[in-house]
C-alpha cells in the first residue's frame, strides 16, 4: 500500500474514532471506557497544565506516550491523528479544492512563528495562564464538536423525527412514540465557529496554513520528531524536478530536494506520490539527525522576546479584575472544580464537560469573569440544573480541572447556596400555593413554614443554608416569570484541591428528613395557612385576602415614637 | 333583592328535592363505587386487586392503546415511596398486554432528568424487554395538544400529552406520599404528570382547585394507587417516613380510590380523612367521584 493512501485510512480511522467518543460522551458512562483518553494526548497541554497548576497531574502522564511515539516514527501526529488537522484537510478539500492561492516560494523564517507561540505559552503557564485554548488542537477540536457541529446535529435530527413522528407512528413504528433526540444550547457557540472558521480560511493561503505556522503543539512534537527512525528517502534517481517540493502540504522539502526538514515532515506521502521518477520513498533510516535536522531558527533574541510577550499576556490576562473577584457572586464552577487560580491554569476550555453534561446547564463563560474565564465551563441555573445523580464532568476532563469523583462524593459537593428573593416569590408576596422549590429540592434544603407576617398567615419557603448545595433544581424551577425567585450564589462554595468532601456533619445532616412533620397544624390539607378549625368545610379559608383589611388580624397601630428627650 | 320569580323558582326546586330526595337514596346506593384493596406481595398486588373488579378485560380490550400514567418524577429508589413501585407497574403493564393491549406506554412529565429518573426509580428496568411496552418521559412540549376544559373553574385550557388523548384506557397508577402543598399526592394529583405547563396551576390559579379540574378532561379509566411504600412525611421528594402498608387501592372512580388511601395511613402522624384534602374535596365537590368512605362498596382481599 502506498503510504499515503495508508494515511488517509489512518487518518479517517482516528477521525471516525475521535467522533465515535465524542458522541458516546454522554451520561451514563456505562463501559468504563476513558472518555477523554483521545483529549490526554496532548503533550504540551501536559506540560502548560503543570507548569501552571504547579503540580504533577498524573491522567496528562498518558500524554508521554505520544511524545515516545513521536520520538521513534516522527511528527507522524500532525498527519495521521490530530482531528482538527483532518478537519482542515476535509474543509480544504470541500471549500477550496483547485481555488487556492497559487503558492509562491514559501518564506522559510515564517515557521518559526509557532516556535514564538510555544515559547510565549509555556511561558505564559509560569504566571498560571492557560492560553491553550486558542492553540492546542485537541482544545479547538472538541470545542468545535461541542458547540458548532453537535447542537445543529441535534436540531436536524429532532427535527426530522417531530416532521415524520406522526406518520411514523401511524405506520406502527411505536418506537417514535418518544423518541427524541433532545436539543443542546450553547452560549458564544458563534465565538467558536468565527474562531474556527478563521482557522479553515487560512487554508486558502496556504494549504495546512494552521499546521505550518502556528499550531504550538506540533511544534512542540517538531522538537522530538527530527530524531526519527522513520523518514524520507530520496535515491539518486531524482532529477531535480521539484515536484515534491510544491505537493508537500507542510512545505517539508528542502529546496535540495534529496533533503528533508525533518521538523516539519509529518509522513504523510504525498511527494512519494508526485515523484515521477519513483525515487522517493520511506522507511528506517536508522535513529539519529537527518541531514537538516536542527534548524530551529530560534535565536537568543527572539527567544526572550516570546518569553517576554507570553509573561507579559499573562501578567494583563491576570490583572484583570473579575477573574477572581466573581463579583457578580452568580458564577458557579461545576462539581468537583479545583480552586480558581489551579482551575484556570488546567482547564484547556476543550467543552468536553458540557458535551457530556447531562442536563446542559454547563455552559461556557463569555467575558463575564474577564478574558480568562473564556470558554470556561459554569452553571447557568435558570436554563437547567446540576443532576445530583450526575458525576460525569469531572470523569472526562483530561487536565482534572474538574476532579473525577465518585458518585457518593459528588452529592456532597456545594458549589454555592441559593438565596430567596422573598420581593419576587409568589409565595412570599402573594400567598400562592406554590412551593416547587421544596417539591423539587434533591437536597430538602427548602423548608416550608408557616409565617405571619404583615400580610396574612402563610406557608412560606425557607433555606436551609447547610442542606442546600447550589444544585439549583429551584432555580430552574421555579414558576415565576423570567429571573427565578430563588437563586444560587457562590456563597459556601466548596473548591477543594484533594481530599473528601463528606464529612460527618454534613452526613447527620443529611439523616435528619422529617423536619416537616408538624407542618400541618391545619385539619385541611392543601390550605396553605393554619389554624382552621375542624369539622366544617365552609371554613377552611383561614387567612385574610390582602384586598380587605377589614378582615386582616387586628394589629396595635404603631406608635410614633418621639425621639428621646423630647416631649409632646 | 330576590324577585318573586326567582322566589318561586327556588321553592320549587326545593319542594322537588324533598319530594325526591328518598329516591335519590336509594339511586346512590345502587351505584356505590367499588374499591378493591389488596394486600401481599408487591408482584402479587395487581392481580389480586383486579380480581376484585373483574380482572383487566374490564377496562382494556384487544387492540387497545392504554396509557400508564406512573409516578416516575423522581430518581430515587421505591423504597422511599415517591415513585410508583417498579413491580406495581410492571405487574399492571403484563395484565393490560394480556387483556389484549396493543401498546403499553407508561408516561410521565418528570420533576428531575427524565433518563436519569428512569434508570433510578427501578422502574425503566423492570419493563425492559417487554414487548409492546414503552416508557416515555415526556420533557418537551411537542409531545402535548393544547385541550380546553370545559367547566374548569381555575384550569380553562391546560397541554396534554398527546398520547393521553389518542389513547384508549388510561391506567392511573400513582404512589401514595405525601405533598407538601397539596397535603397528599395520590391518584387526582398524579395527573399533573400528563400536562405540560404545571409551574401556571401554582402562579396563577388556585391550586388545590386546579388539580381537581384536570379530572374534568383526563378520565382514568382505573386508578390503582401504590401504597407499597406510603411516604408519611415530606413529600413528594422524600426522604421521610415510610410504612410499608403493602397494599394497593383500585377503583374506577379516581375521587374514591384517593379518599380511601387517605383513610389507610397516619399522613403526618396523624389521622385524615378524604374530606380534609382539599384537592379531593374539590373533585368530589364538582361531582367526579364518591368522597365518603360509607358510600363506597369497599372489598378487600
Amino acid at each position: 500500500m502506498k503510504l499515503s493512501r495508508f494515511r488517509r485510512i489512518t487518518q479517517a480511522t482516528t477521525f471516525l474514532l475521535f467522533i465515535v467518543i465524542f458522541l458516546f460522551t454522554q451520561y451514563p458512562n456505562a463501559t468504563k471506557f476513558p472518555l477523554d483518553a483521545f483529549l490526554r494526548l496532548d503533550p504540551l497541554v501536559a506540560v502548560v497544565a503543570m507548569i501552571g497548576a504547579r503540580a504533577l497531574i498524573t491522567t496528562m502522564l498518558w500524554a508521554g506516550i505520544l511524545l515516545v511515539l513521536t520520538l521513534v516514527v516522527g511528527r507522524f501526529f500532525c498527519g495521521y491523528v490530530c482531528p482538527l488537522g483532518t478537519l482542515i484537510d476535509f474543509s480544504d478539500f470541500a471549500f477550496f479544492g483547485k481555488k487556492h492561492k497559487k503558492e509562491t516560494v514559501d518564506p522559510k523564517p515564517n515557521r518559526r512563528v509557532k516556535y514564538f507561540v510555544l515559547i510565549g505559552v509555556v511561558a505564559a503557564s509560569l504566571l498560571g495562564a492557560n492560553f491553550l485554548a486558542f492553540f492546542s488542537p485537541l482544545s479547538i477540536a472538541p470545542r468545535v464538536f461541542t458547540h458548532v457541529l453537535f447542537p445543529p446535529l441535534l436540531w436536524l435530527l429532532t427535527g426530522t423525527t417531530d416532521l415524520l413522528r406522526p406518520l411514523l407512528v401511524n405506520m406502527g413504528f411505536d418506537v417514535f412514540t418518544e423518541l427524541d433526540f433532545g436539543r443542546v444550547y450553547f452560549d458564544t457557540g458563534i465565538a467558536t465557529a468565527v474562531f474556527f472558521a478563521v482557522i479553515i480560511g487560512a487554508n486558502y493561503f496556504r494549504k495546512r496554513f494552521w499546521c505550518r505556522y502556528v499550531c504550538p503543539t506540533g511544534a512542540f512534537l517538531s522538537l522530538f520528531s527530527r530524531f526519527g527512525v522513520f523518514k524520507r528517502k530520496v535515491s539518486d534517481s531524482c532529477i531535480d524536478c521539484k515536484l515534491c517540493m510544491s505537493k508537500c502540504d507542510m512545505r517539508a522539502v528542502d529546496s535540495d530536494p534529496r533533503n528533508t526538514i525533518l521538523s516539519e515532515c509529518t509522513l504523510c506521502g504525498d511527494c512519494q506520490d508526485a515523484c515521477k521518477k519513483g525515487s522517493t520513498t520511506f522507511g528506517m533510516a536508522g535513529f539519529g539527525f537527518g541531514k537538516l535536522n536542527a534548524r530551529l531558527n530560534v535565536g537568543r533574541r527572539t527567544f526572550i522576546q516570546s518569553t517576554a510577550a507570553g509573561l507579559l499576556l499573562a501578567a494583563t490576562v491576570k490583572a484583570g479584575i473579575q477573574s477572581f473577584k466573581n463579583i457578580q457572586g452568580r458564577f458557579i464552577r461545576p462539581p468537583g472544580s479545583l480552586p480558581e487560580s489551579e482551575f484556570l491554569a488546567r482547564c484547556i476550555r476543550c467543552g468536553e464537560c458540557m458535551k457530556v453534561c447531562k442536563t446542559n446547564t454547563l455552559q461556557p463563560a463569555d467575558l463575564e469573569t474577564g478574558f480568562e474565564g473564556l470558554w470556561t465551563p459554569h452553571h447557568i441555573m435558570r436554563h437547567a440544573p446540576c443532576e445530583k445523580e450526575c458525576n460525569m464532568c469531572g470523569y472526562v476532563c483530561p487536565t482534572q480541572a474538574i476532579r473525577a469523583l465518585p458518585l457518593e462524593e459528588k452529592k456532597f459537593v456545594k458549589i454555592g447556596t441559593v438565596v430567596i428573593d422573598r420581593h419576587r416569590c409568589i409565595a412570599w408576596e402573594q400567598e400562592k400555593l406554590c412551593l416547587i422549590c421544596a417539591e423539587i429540592c434533591p437536597f430538602n434544603a427548602i423548608e416550608m413554614r408557616i409565617v405571619d407576617n404583615f400580610r396574612g398567615m402563610f406557608k412560606r419557603p425557607f433555606v436551609v443554608e447547610d442542606k442546600c448545595t447550589g444544585c439549583g433544581y429551584c432555580e430552574k424551577a421555579c414558576p415565576v416569570y423570567g429571573r427565578s425567585a430563588i437563586e444560587v450564589y457562590s456563597i459556601g462554595e466548596e473548591r477543594k484541591r484533594s481530599g473528601s468532601y463528606i464529612t460527618e456533619t454534613k452526613k447527620k445532616l443529611r439523616e435528619v428528613h422529617d423536619m416537616h412533620e408538624s407542618t400541618y397544624d391545619a385539619d385541611l390539607m392543601g390550605s396553605g395557612g393554619a389554624g382552621a378549625p375542624s369539622g366544617s368545610p365552609s371554613s377552611v379559608v383561614p387567612k385574610a385576602p390582602p384586598t380587605s383589611p377589614a378582615a386582616a388580624p387586628a394589629r396595635p397601630a404603631p406608635v410614633e415614637e418621639l425621639p428621646k428627650g423630647f416631649t409632646d | 333583592m330576590i324577585s318573586r320569580r326567582d322566589f318561586l323558582k327556588t321553592g320549587s326546586a326545593a319542594a322537588a328535592t324533598a319530594a325526591f330526595s328518598s329516591v335519590n337514596v336509594l339511586a346512590e346506593e345502587a351505584k356505590k363505587p367499588v374499591v378493591a384493596v389488596a394486600k401481599g406481595k408487591p408482584e402479587e398486588l395487581v392481580k389480586k386487586v383486579m380480581s376484585l373488579l373483574g380482572g383487566m378485560q374490564n377496562f382494556v380490550k384487544k387492540g387497545d392503546r392504554v396509557v400508564l400514567k406512573a409516578n416516575m418524577g423522581f430518581p430515587n429508589p421505591p423504597e422511599w415511596g415517591t415513585t410508583t413501585h417498579p413491580a406495581i407497574v410492571r405487574a399492571t403493564a403484563e395484565l393490560c398486554l394480556d387483556a389484549g393491549a396493543s401498546r403499553v406506554i407508561i408516561i410521565d412529565n418528570p420533576l428531575r432528568d427524565g433518563k436519569v429518573c428512569k434508570e433510578k426509580s427501578g422502574i425503566g428496568a423492570a419493563v425492559e424487554n417487554m414487548k409492546g411496552v414503552v416508557i416515555a418521559l415526556l420533557e418537551d412540549p411537542k409531545f402535548y395538544q393544547d385541550t380546553p376544559v370545559p367547566g374548569g373553574k381555575q384550569l380553562k385550557t391546560t397541554a396534554i400529552a398527546k398520547e393521553v388523548l389518542r389513547a384508549n384506557a388510561i391506567i392511573n397508577v400513582p404512589t401514595a406520599k405525601s405533598h407538601s402543598a397539596t397535603g397528599v399526592s395520590l391518584g387526582i394529583k398524579n395527573l399533573m404528570g400528563v400536562i405540560w405547563d404545571r409551574k401556571v396551576m401554582h402562579e396563577q390559579m388556585e391550586l388545590n382547585q386546579a388539580i381537581a379540574d384536570l379530572l374534568l378532561v383526563i378520565k382514568p379509566t382505573l386508578t390503582i394507587v401504590d401504597c407499597v411504600y406510603a411516604l408519611l412525611t415530606n413529600g413528594p421528594g422524600g426522604p421521610g417516613t415510610t410504612d410499608e402498608l403493602n397494599k394497593v387501592v383500585a377503583s374506577t372512580d379516581p375521587v374514591a380510590a384517593d379518599s380511601y388511601t387517605v383513610s389507610l395511613a397516619r399522613w403526618y402522624n396523624r389521622e385524615f380523612k378524604g374530606a380534609q384534602v382539599k384537592h379531593i374535596k374539590n373533585a368530589y365537590d364538582m361531582g367526579l367521584g364518591q368522597i365518603d368512605i360509607d358510600k363506597m362498596d369497599v372489598k378487600i382481599i
